[in-house]
């Protein structure tokens, strides 16, 4: 449930999606210095965390099951 | 005769009104096979026989009611009508009236199907509005399926092919049988309820319709419509369709196909990350450089940037007015100029001075005064003759006047 709480915060997706945003306010022509370094910075940030989503993920195989007293069990597969 | 003597319409009226007392035969089942079948052209309807071993039954079916059934029959086929056993009067026939039709031994699963089909539809189970949107990124996807099945090995077999950091939950059930549609239903809330799941893949391989049942079950379809996580549908084979796929958020046509749809591509996503970072120093560099033109722009104009600038161009409106000036001013002496020298030439041509210069003399007496004609003289008085260049003193020896004659042409010279 933390980590649940944790991906709310950075999600690849999202990540995605909010670089998609700073490339096309970096596309108006009327953006400021500042702005447009903040955006640039904010960009880089989100590469590398997408870049360290992609590295940290570990793939997994796990089967989730439900035991006699009615909670969820999840084991690795082999 | 006692007995009374009826017509054949009367008798014929007398059947259909024994056959529309039994409600029986009004609204029934019949199965059969079909033979003789015609689909009548330009009517529509459909005409055949429905038979078993030992007997058989004429069979309409009007355009209006066929246009639903959703197959075309063919002789041979075994098939399962409802409709309404009445009399032809014509030629007194009793024939069954099909209001529906459904391929045999399936008729009663094809009557379940398209009855809890439009019962959902019309609840809006399969709206457009309530499908969730299938996430491009999921980092970790659950699968309802059987441990044991085929779907599973494809599904896991592709996901780990197209990305291997992608993180598959199994959540096995039963896909088939009596208990299937209660565990399928069951597998989907657990999934809800575990948390931490982007995509959930709910399917199995391929089998017959009654295989494939438990995936048009009422219970199976609002399991999939209450589910928070978004649904991939993944039933049997491309052409099969279950109520299922009209609920879940996206139908595949088959288990391997979801694996496919669902699961991105490492390799692409790596790439993708380096195309926006290249986009992104694209656009930063862009942004650098037309704020560098604006500034390289505002110091080539800006008479902040050199303030001597306004007193340089003064300066040089003032040599360009100069110039103008004195060319002006040039223009106009020259002007004058020429028109001086053509008065000057002009008065020279009137000086009587200038006329001495072309030969002609002027004669003036002792006392200075000009001599216009020979009276004024006599031989002996001494004249001064004024030449162009000076003075001669002379003494006149004798005075001659011109003859009458010639006055004329004196009076011409003399004005």
């Amino acid at each position: 449930m933390k980590k649940n709480g944790d991906r709310e915060v950075f999600s690849f997706e999202k990540g995605i999606e909010r670089l998609e945003q700073i490339i096309n306010n970096l596309d108006q022509n009327n953006v400021q210095l500042e702005q447009a370094l903040d955006l640039f910075g904010e960009g880089i940030e989100l590469i590398k965390q997408c870049n360290g989503l992609l590295d940290s993920a570990e793939a997994k195989v796990k089967v989730l099951l439900e035991n006699s007293k009615g909670e969820l069990v999840v084991t690795d597969q082999d | 005769m006692t007995e009374k003597i009826l017509t054949v319409s009367e008798i014929n009226r007398e059947i259909n009104d024994a056959l529309k007392k039994h409600n029986g035969l009004w609204n029934c089942w019949v199965t059969g096979e079909i033979s003789n079948f015609k689909d009548h052209i330009p009517s529509g309807h459909w005409y055949f026989t429905l038979k078993d071993k030992e007997a058989g039954i004429k069979t309409v079916m009007f355009k209006t009611r066929n246009l639903t059934a959703g197959f075309q029959p063919q002789n041979g086929m075994k098939v399962s009508i409802r409709g309404s056993i009445r009399l032809y009067e014509k030629d007194g026939s009793v024939q069954l009236y099909a209001e529906e039709i459904y391929p045999s031994g399936l008729g009663a699963l094809y009557l379940a199907f398209e009855q809890l089909k439009s019962r959902l539809a019309a609840e809006g189970l399969f709206a457009a509005e309530k499908k969730k949107p299938i996430p491009r990124f999921p980092s970790r996807v659950a699968i309802v399926t059987s441990s044991t099945g085929a779907a599973l090995k494809d599904i896991l077999h592709i996901a780990r092919r197209r990305n291997p950091l992608v993180s598959l939950i199994i959540v096995p059930s039963a896909v088939q049988g009596e208990a299937a549609p209660g565990e399928i239903a069951r597998a989907i809330q657990r999934a809800n309820h575990y948390g931490e799941i982007d995509l959930l893949i709910v399917g199995r391989g391929g089998g017959s319709l009654e295989e494939l049942w438990a995936f048009n079950t009422e219970e199976v379809a609002r399991a999939i419509a209450a589910s928070s996580i978004p649904v991939v549908s993944a039933v049997g084979h491309e052409v099969d369709y279950t109520i299922a796929d009209f609920v879940a958020d996206l139908r595949a046509p088959t288990p391997s196909a979801a694996a496919e749809l669902v699961i991105p591509v490492l390799n692409e996503l790596q790439d993708g990350i380096c195309y926006y970072e290249e986009k992104l120093t694209q656009r930063i560099q862009s942004v650098l450089r037309t704020k560098r033109h604006k500034v390289e722009e505002l110091m080539s104009n800006s008479a902040l940037a050199r303030p001597g600038w306004r007193v340089e161009q003064s300066r040089q409106n003032l040599d360009y007015l100069s110039t103008r000036l004195v060319e002006g001013m040039t223009g106009f002496l020259t002007e004058k100029n020429g028109i001086l020298r053509l008065l000057s030439a002009k008065i020279d041509l009137l000086s009587p001075l200038n006329i001495l210069g072309r030969g002609y003399s002027l004669a003036y007496d002792i006392e200075g005064k000009l001599i216009k004609t020979v009276r004024q003289a006599a031989a002996g008085d001494a004249l001064s003759v004024r030449l162009s260049d000076g003075t001669l003193i002379c003494e006149v020896i004798d005075t001659i006047k011109l003859q009458a004659s010639s006055d004329s042409n004196v009076k011409r010279g003399l004005p």
